[in-house]
């Protein structure tokens, strides 16, 4: 009976024993996911990376667009550019009419010859495909004439620093400033004091802004709000891919203002 | 494993995510709105007095070439108002600058006096304040000295307001002889004055650096032949001198730095090449020694780059070089372009502008001193040569031909931003106008 009451004791001492071992764990995880919220408001500097994106001009000959035209010009101006590919002639099926007895002609070679005397099958030897160069000589002058082509290169003039990363994740980013860069514009007086900043923005699954947070003020704040008011302009931005929709919707991208 | 578990998970809420700045990059300027009220009369009889209305119009006019930097509104001015800003109000307007003018008429003294107010609406002040007597009838450079003042007060700079153009024209050519003339003007195409009376071809004018002199050269017929010769004409006191008279070309000269030296092309060694002369002492010396032709030279305001035009790659091309020596640090800059002409150095010394034969004309191009960043500034626009910059190089002035028929063609003088935006012509009707030479 003492024994009986004794493994009670004990059973009920583990119970309590081990329900507050679990409340203390919950209190802990409680704790530590409170305390990593209000972390990630102080961000270091080891957690950030400059995405870096560069265009690079090459010119071949004098330019044919005029600064103003450029100026003007969207990316899918350029794209449009683009030569498109010359329409193959489409290969006749089934024979001219004009042509009433065809002679067929065989290559002579030796594995014709052998063919006839071996009931092995012979095949072919492979033969490298030569590739075409199909630029003649007007598409070649007019190649060589164009100017103002852009190409996304991997080196900024006088920069030469490091590779891009072109992951999607990077390219939908780089691609941010090219839509937020019309509605930016500063007057006079406030262009001439060389200022700074950078917000941080939180964007929907379809593009919306849900949020923005100054993480770095420029200390002037008609500046910081001229910022703000760039990205609300633009109403709806490009609507992220799912691969990386929850990084851009937890604030994952800074807009720097210039940098 | 349970505790393992819980203590994983904690460990989980430690990772963050990593962000990325993207740089946006600099921001274009807004458009600051100026808005010029119109004068407030005090003490004329029914309140009229005329002049005022050609002063207004000529500070509009003048405040709108920088359109590429301001937005100008005109403003009926109220009459209890002058003195009293209305900040509150013209902020609303979005107005960043307001001019208001008043004309007082005391006939007391006998004088019309003037008062110029420029408010700066989010400093909330007055930025410039200017009374002064105004003459009848008054001149256009008086108008344009006050729109030039009130121009620096606001943006700390000199306008082009008060500085003049010279240009070569055939106005007073003749069905039996072609005569072109060195022409001054006012940087807007008014006040013409004709300088020169050679009765023959004068070319390529240069200005000193004090605007006080203009080099130019003329065709002559000497001993039946024909040489180019160098003169220099006093702005002030009309005074030509005759400045290079050698065998052959004498020619493209343009002032140092300091204006007591030129450089300029000669051809009588029997090669065009570039050289440094003294005007005091009358020294020479050879800055290019090439067997190819060396013309056009333009200098930077120290003195311490030149910019050329070499055949010798075989085409006209522009070259760069250090002009304190003889053929020291030549570097080729333009590579592309069937034919390069008049390269001319931005007054800041960045820039190069210069014209070249594209689609069987000519249009002007601007390229780094440094060869880099080359770009097209006019196109469809007729052919378009000798560019030249105004002194706070925000605006080019250039030469343009039309041909309008196989016997037909005119040319004017334009002028546009450095950007390529034209603005419009200042010359019209006078002629075949070339050669445009902005003054310091």
């Amino acid at each position: 009976m003492f024994q009986a009451t004794n493994s009670k004791n004990e059973f009920f001492l583990g119970v309590i024993k081990s329900f507050s071992g679990h409340i203390l764990l919950a209190l802990i995880a409680f704790s530590l996911t409170y305390f990593a919220a209000f972390k990630s408001d102080v961000i270091t500097n080891k957690d950030v990376e400059i995405l870096k994106s560069s265009v690079r001009v090459d010119v071949v000959g004098m330019p044919k667009y005029t600064l103003q035209e450029l100026k003007k010009m969207t990316m899918e101006d350029f794209q449009q550019q683009e030569p498109t590919a010359k329409e193959e002639p489409k290969e006749e099926v089934g024979g001219s009419e004009k042509v009433v007895f065809k002679k067929e002609t065989k290559k002579i070679n030796v594995n014709n010859l052998l063919a006839g005397f071996s009931n092995r099958k012979i095949n072919a030897p492979k033969v490298k495909k030569k590739k075409k160069i199909n630029l003649n000589h007007s598409q070649l002058k007019k190649l060589v004439l164009e100017g103002n082509k852009v190409a996304t290169g991997n080196a900024l003039v006088g920069d030469g620093e490091g590779e891009v990363d072109m992951g999607a994740f990077s390219q939908y980013a780089n691609n941010l400033p090219n839509v937020i860069r019309p509605y930016w514009k500063l007057p006079s007086y406030l262009l001439q004091q060389n200022l700074k900043c950078r917000i941080r923005v939180f964007i929907s699954e379809s593009g919306k802004i849900t949020k923005t947070q100054i993480y770095e003020s420029s200390g002037n704040p008609e500046y910081d709000q001229k910022a703000m008011d760039a990205i609300m302009k633009v109403g709806t931005f490009p609507k992220p891919k799912s691969e990386f929709v929850k990084l851009v919707a937890n604030g994952s991208i800074i807009l720097g203002f210039p940098l | 494993m349970k505790y393992i578990l819980l203590i994983f998970l904690s460990f989980s809420l430690f990772a963050q995510e990593k962000l990325s700045i993207v740089a946006v990059g600099e921001a274009e300027e807004e458009k600051d709105i100026i808005a010029i009220t119109t004068p407030f009369l005090e003490g004329f009889k029914e309140n009229k007095f005329g002049e005022e209305n050609a002063m207004y119009k000529v500070w509009k006019n003048d405040f709108s070439f920088y359109k590429h930097k301001f937005i100008v509104k005109e403003v009926k001015t109220v009459k209890n108002v002058y003195g009293e800003p209305d900040f509150l109000n013209w902020k609303a307007q979005q107005f960043r600058f307001v001019i208001t003018s008043k004309l007082v008429n005391d006939e007391k003294a006998k004088v019309i006096r003037l008062n110029v107010k420029v408010f700066d609406t989010v400093a909330e002040k007055d930025i410039y304040n200017h009374s002064d007597i105004f003459k009848t009838p008054s001149t256009r450079s008086f108008y344009h000295q006050l729109a030039n003042d009130m121009f620096v007060s606001i943006t700390g700079k000199k306008s082009i307001f008060t500085s003049k153009i010279f240009f070569v024209s055939d106005k007073l050519s003749t069905k039996r002889k072609i005569i072109k003339e060195l022409y001054m003007m006012d940087f807007d195409g008014r006040n013409i004055e004709r300088l020169t009376n050679h009765r023959s071809i004068v070319i390529s004018p240069s200005v000193s650096n004090d605007n006080s002199k203009v080099l130019y050269s003329v065709i002559k017929i000497r001993n039946s032949r024909q040489n180019v010769d160098l003169y220099m004409i006093d702005v002030n006191t009309k005074k030509i001198s005759l400045i290079s008279a050698k065998k052959g070309i004498n020619s493209g000269g343009v002032f140092s730095g300091d204006d007591t030296k030129i450089y300029l092309t000669l051809s009588y060694t029997g090669n065009a090449d570039i050289y440094e002369l003294d005007l005091s002492s009358g020294a020479l010396r050879r800055i290019t020694k090439h067997f190819a032709d060396d013309v056009d030279p333009s200098i930077t305001a120290d003195g311490s780059m030149m910019s050329m035009l070499s055949g010798r790659p075989g085409k006209a091309m522009i070259y760069t070089l250090d002009p304190r020596g003889t053929e020291k640090s030549v570097k080729r800059i333009s590579y592309v372009g069937k034919f390069n002409a008049t390269p001319v150095y931005s007054p800041d010394g960045k820039d190069i502008a210069f014209a070249s034969w594209v689609d069987n004309r000519f249009d002007i191009y601007r390229i780094g001193s440094n060869g880099r960043n080359l770009v097209r500034l006019t196109k469809n626009f007729g052919s378009n040569e000798e560019p030249s910059y105004s002194k706070d190089g925000e605006f080019i002035a250039f030469a343009s031909q039309r041909v309008l028929s196989r016997k037909k063609a005119i040319q004017n003088l334009y002028i546009m931003t450095r950007d390529g935006e034209i603005l419009g012509n200042i010359t019209n009707e006078f002629g075949a106008c070339t050669s445009p030479r902005w003054s310091k």
